[in-house]
This record gives C-alpha cells, sequence and structure tokens, in this order.
C-alpha cells in the first residue's frame, strides 16, 4: 500500500507546483507593459489556500516555502515576506485540519476569505512598518476583494478539475501508523 | 476530535512547530537582510530570473505570440478607418521630414562653423522582451540579452523614438528594464523650450508626474521633454515624450514610446565619461599603478 499512496502523493504535490508555476509565468506574460491597469486576483494564494483547506498533505511547509520564495522573486515582491506569510496560513490550516476539513463551501469560503485578508493585510502592514514603498490603498483592497471572490472558484477547481482527494478517513489513518 | 488528534501527527508535533520557525524565521530574515542590504538581494533576485525565465520560453513564447495575433487580429476589424488615419498622418510627416532636412543640414553647417563636438554617437544593443513584471503593482520588462552581451545597470533603454526605462538588475542572459511608469522610477528630464529641470517619476499609472518644476507657469500642454543627462547616467537629449495635464489637474508626461507594444528595446551603451575633480588636473585614463603610487 504504501509505495502507492507514497506515488500518488508525491504526484499531487507536482500537480500542485505545476498549477503554481502555470499562474506564475501566465502573470509574467509580456502582453500587457502599461501601467495602471485594475490590478487581478492574486491567483497564486487564492489556490494554495484552497488546496491547503482541501488536503494539506499535498503543500508540504518546505515545497510550499521554496515554490512561494521563488514567486516573490519572479513577481518582483519583497523576497521572503509574502512566503513567511503563506507559510503561517498554510500551518494555520493544517493545525486547524479537523476542524475545518468537513466545513460545506460556503462556509470554507468564509474562512479562506478571512485568511486571504490576514496574508494580504499584514504584507501591507509589514511594508508600511518597514517604509517600503507600495501600491495605493484602493488598489490593495480591490486586490484583496477580487482574491477573496475567486477563491471559490479555486476551490472548486481543486476538488473537480484536480480532482484533490479529501484527506484519508480514519480507519486508513490508523493502518498507516 | 480527541481520537484525532491521538494519531501519528501527535507524535511529529514537536519537530513539525520547530521546522515551521525555522522556515519562518529564515525567510522573515531574508526579507530583513533584502530591506537592509538591498542590492545583493536584488542580486539573488536577477540571478533566479536568469535562471528560470529564459529556460522557460519555449512555453511562454507560443503563448504570448498567441494572445498578441488576437489582438491584431481584433485591430483588423477597424482597418479600413486605420488606413485612412494612416495615409492623412503620412501627409503631415512627409512635410514635417521635409523641414527636419533642411534643419538638419542647417544645424550641420551651423556646428560645423562653430566646431561643437556633441557626444559621440550612441550605440546599442537591441533585445526581446521575454516577459513582465507578473505584479500589477511594478512596471518592469525581461530583456533577453544580459551581463554576457555587456549590458550594465543604469543603462538607458528605449524602443527607437522614445525613452522606455533604464535597466535595474542584470543577470547573465537576462536584464530587467525598469519602465519609467514603475513606481520607484526617477529620472532626471529638461522640458522643451521653456529649459527647465524637472524630475520624472512613475507612480503605476500610465501617465508618469512630472515633478520639480521650478517655474510650473512655463511649461505648457503639448512641450517637448527630453532626458537632461544629469547625474552622469543618462545620454542627454532622449527624447521622452509630452507635457500633458493629468485627470488630477498636475502635470504629467505623456509617452513618446509605445507602451502597448514594447515587444524590442534598444539598450544605449554609455561609457561614464572623465570627471573633473579639481581645476588644474590632468583628464586622462588613469593608469592603476600610478594612481595608487600618488595615493601613497
Amino acid at each position: 500500500m504504501g509505495d502507492a499512496a507514497t506515488f500518488r502523493l508525491w504526484a499531487f504535490r507536482a500537480l500542485f507546483l505545476a498549477a503554481l508555476l502555470a499562474i506564475v509565468l501566465a502573470l509574467l506574460l509580456p502582453i500587457r507593459l502599461e501601467a495602471g491597469r485594475l490590478p487581478g486576483p492574486d491567483l497564486v494564494l487564492a489556490l494554495t489556500i484552497a488546496w491547503a483547506m482541501r488536503q494539506p498533505d499535498h503543500v508540504p511547509i518546505l515545497l510550499l516555502a521554496g515554490a512561494m520564495l521563488v514567486a516573490d522573486l519572479l513577481l518582483m515582491r519583497p523576497p521572503g515576506l509574502m512566503a513567511a506569510l503563506v507559510v503561517a496560513a498554510v500551518e494555520v490550516i493544517r493545525a486547524r485540519e479537523y476542524q475545518w476539513r468537513d466545513l460545506p463551501l460556503p462556509l470554507e469560503w468564509l474562512v479562506g476569505a478571512a485568511l486571504i485578508g490576514g496574508v494580504l493585510i499584514l504584507n501591507a502592514l509589514v511594508l508600511a512598518i518597514f517604509l517600503v514603498p507600495q501600491a495605493s490603498l484602493g488598489q490593495m483592497l480591490i486586490r484583496l476583494i477580487l482574491t477573496a471572490a475567486v477563491y471559490p472558484v479555486a476551490a472548486l477547481g481543486v476538488r473537480y478539475v484536480f480532482r484533490v482527494p479529501r484527506r484519508v478517513g480514519e480507519g486508513e489513518l490508523g493502518g498507516r501508523t | 476530535m480527541a481520537r484525532d488528534r491521538g494519531s501519528a501527527e501527535t507524535y511529529a508535533g514537536p519537530v513539525r512547530r520547530l521546522l515551521t520557525g525555522v522556515v519562518l524565521v529564515v525567510l522573515i530574515g531574508l526579507f530583513l537582510l533584502w530591506r537592509i542590504d538591498s542590492p545583493r538581494a536584488e542580486r539573488l533576485r536577477a540571478e533566479v530570473v536568469d535562471a528560470v525565465v529564459p529556460s522557460l520560453d519555449w512555453a511562454m513564447v507560443p503563448v504570448s505570440k498567441a494572445a498578441r495575433m488576437i489582438e491584431n487580429a481584433r485591430s483588423y476589424a477597424r482597418i479600413h478607418e486605420q488606413n485612412q488615419e494612416l495615409r492623412r498622418e503620412l501627409r503631415q510627416m512627409s512635410a514635417w521630414r521635409e523641414a527636419a532636412l533642411q534643419l538638419e543640414q542647417q544645424n550641420a553647417k551651423l556646428l560645423d562653423l562653430n566646431n561643437v563636438r556633441i557626444d559621440p554617437k550612441l550605440t546599442f544593443v537591441t533585445g526581446v522582451v521575454l516577459a513582465d513584471s507578473g505584479s500589477p503593482f511594478r512596471q518592469s520588462a525581461l530583456l533577453n540579452v544580459g551581463a554576457r552581451d555587456g549590458i550594465r545597470d543604469g543603462w538607458a533603454t528605449t524602443d527607437g523614438l522614445g525613452l522606455v526605462g533604464r535597466i535595474s538588475g542584470v543577470g547573465r542572459n537576462s536584464s530587467r528594464v525598469l519602465l519609467l511608469t514603475d513606481p520607484e522610477s526617477r529620472v532626471p528630464v529638461t522640458i522643451q523650450p521653456s529649459g527647465q529641470d524637472a524630475v520624472l517619476s512613475g507612480d503605476n499609472t500610465r501617465l508618469p508626474l512630472i515633478d520639480f518644476v521650478e517655474v510650473p507657469e512655463a511649461v505648457k500642454p503639448g512641450d517637448r521633454v527630453i532626458s537632461s543627462g544629469d547625474g552622469g547616467v543618462f545620454p542627454a537629449g532622449l527624447l521622452v515624450g509630452q507635457v500633458a495635464v493629468g485627470p488630477d489637474g498636475r502635470q504629467r508626461l505623456r509617452l513618446a514610446a509605445d507602451y502597448e507594444r514594447l515587444e524590442f528595446l534598444r539598450v544605449l551603451r554609455s561609457s561614464p565619461r572623465e570627471t573633473i575633480r579639481a581645476p588644474g588636473h590632468l583628464i586622462a585614463p588613469e593608469t592603476p599603478p600610478l594612481a595608487e603610487a600618488t595615493d601613497g
């Protein structure tokens, strides 16, 4: 049982990484270089939170930290800060895994939106404390709202497009120990 | 609930908490390092970008080409209209061309009479835009030329007509151009014909702000704006754009470069000029041993 299960686990981890990479590359496409567009939702953040809510085992901490750090570097964000906040958010999900795993989608949306809001607001606060120049408040609010709004889409995508299974049942868990 | 907690995860609890703590400390430490010693951290960024983006070119180029084709196809819809417009503009341009030729000859004659030596001709390296900043809050473009092609930090970049930005971050095979619209971009400019110096500061809108003008009344919408060469980084006299008044009533700049289709960019090679430190010193290329001897 171990081998097949391990293989599936790593396949899903690879799928997660591939999805993140695809989003980042899509963002990097040099199609529109004009300034002054409306900021879009932070898809990387929404997908990560949604995936971790569904199955935290697929986003192990070191993998996540590495991926987020590379995303920070590629997307011209201050390196490390966003990565640390996302890792913290996913660890919060991991700690509450047993309370949150059977939430219906509307409630899961609430929790996810709260986590997304926490990450983005903390990010802005820390940047303000360290006097890093950042975008205007209005633009950041738009981004926050759009990211929270796109969360259910990410959650449904994780369920039905990537077909991420829910955490294995308790009997199997007992068997694995 | 209690039964759940009693499973295998509990044994790994302290280790996991330690690991989380270490990862968070490392990441926050990296952020602090970036805040304290930004150039070094940005060099790390340039190297990571250099390793990742050019090697994923095969995936990105077809998609961006396809997206551009769709955009172009959309503009075919009004091709007749555009054709008429272009004909009209072409007629105006040929009149201007005539005037420019006459002025050029006149200018050459006058320069010859005065025996003026202008800046040596600028040479340039042309690069293809590989990627943009990926963030709606930053404006930059990644070029496929880098240290291997002799690109250095701070060089000016144009699209052939107007200034686009400056190089900020060089990897081996790639370099990043900080566009004039980026919130961190500051470029010294001169406004013609009043000859006033100003600073062009980007603020993430399409029209960057013209700041620190001494007599704002002397600046009118439509005035030409060129780079002033102050600070010794940019060559002087590059066309940047025209003064315009933004919706907020402040003086802004309409860029001459076509930011909607930046595909190829020219990086202008500029060599640092000799600086005159004190009167009576010799202006000559310094030879290291001689300099050391005079210092010691």
